[in-house]
């Protein structure tokens, strides 16, 4: 098998492992299985928001 | 599977979802959530796919870059929200975040190479698409 070929598969692996922990997150609230408040999700959604924009200042610059 | 019937289930289930919940802040906090946690993924599928050689640390940085600006963006609209503003305002606040999110979708996505990789981050975005019209539709804002 093509080393790239099972790269891709790993690839698609941990993406859909990435994909379905938000989904079951996201059912909770949206169900109501979660307890959460607005502001709570709100709180999720801001932190989430922080972790992406402190990986940004981390990530080196575009040098291409 | 093609890239637009996953789309197609993944609007339709996000709208179906939505379309239970309690009117008003609590959709929008969710689609927000939404949101975040699609770009999120998408971030470290990026990440993945440079660590397996997939992608380079260019396409990923300016991948990195964007999505902090369209979390920026969304960072404002939960501020609108949680302040109780007007829906005009937070529909102002919504298409400035959808505009953002089109420049990830076109200069970000577009940007990565390995058309296997793009398939993939863009499928991980299409929750964060289908929770935009979810509040697009619930702000009276213009898509």
């Amino acid at each position: 098998v093509n080393p790239n070929t099972l790269q891709l598969i790993q690839f698609i692996e941990q993406l859909a492992a990435l994909v379905a922990t938000s989904v079951v997150d996201l059912k909770n609230v949206i169900s109501g299985a979660s307890s959460k408040t607005v502001d709570q999700i709100l709180d999720d959604a801001d932190s989430t928001y922080d972790t992406i924009i402190a990986a940004a200042k981390v990530t080196p610059p575009p040098t291409a | 599977m093609s890239k637009s019937f996953l789309s197609v289930i993944a609007v339709a289930v996000l709208a179906l979802s939505l379309a239970g919940c309690p009117k008003g802040t609590a959709g929008l906090a969710t689609a927000s959530d939404t949101i975040a946690h699609a770009l999120a993924d998408a971030e470290k599928g990026v990440d993945l796919a440079v660590a397996n050689n997939q992608a380079s640390t260019v396409e990923q940085a300016q991948f990195h870059a964007l999505a902090a600006q369209v979390s920026q963006g969304g960072k404002d609209l939960d501020s609108a929200i949680r302040s109780g503003a007007t829906a005009a305002t937070i529909s102002a606040k919504a298409n400035v975040f959808l505009e953002l999110f089109k420049k990830l979708s076109s200069d970000g996505v577009a940007g990565i190479k390995n058309p296997n990789v793009q398939l993939g981050i863009s499928t991980a975005l299409n929750g964060a698409e289908a929770a935009l019209s979810v509040i697009q539709a619930q702000v009276g804002g213009t898509q």
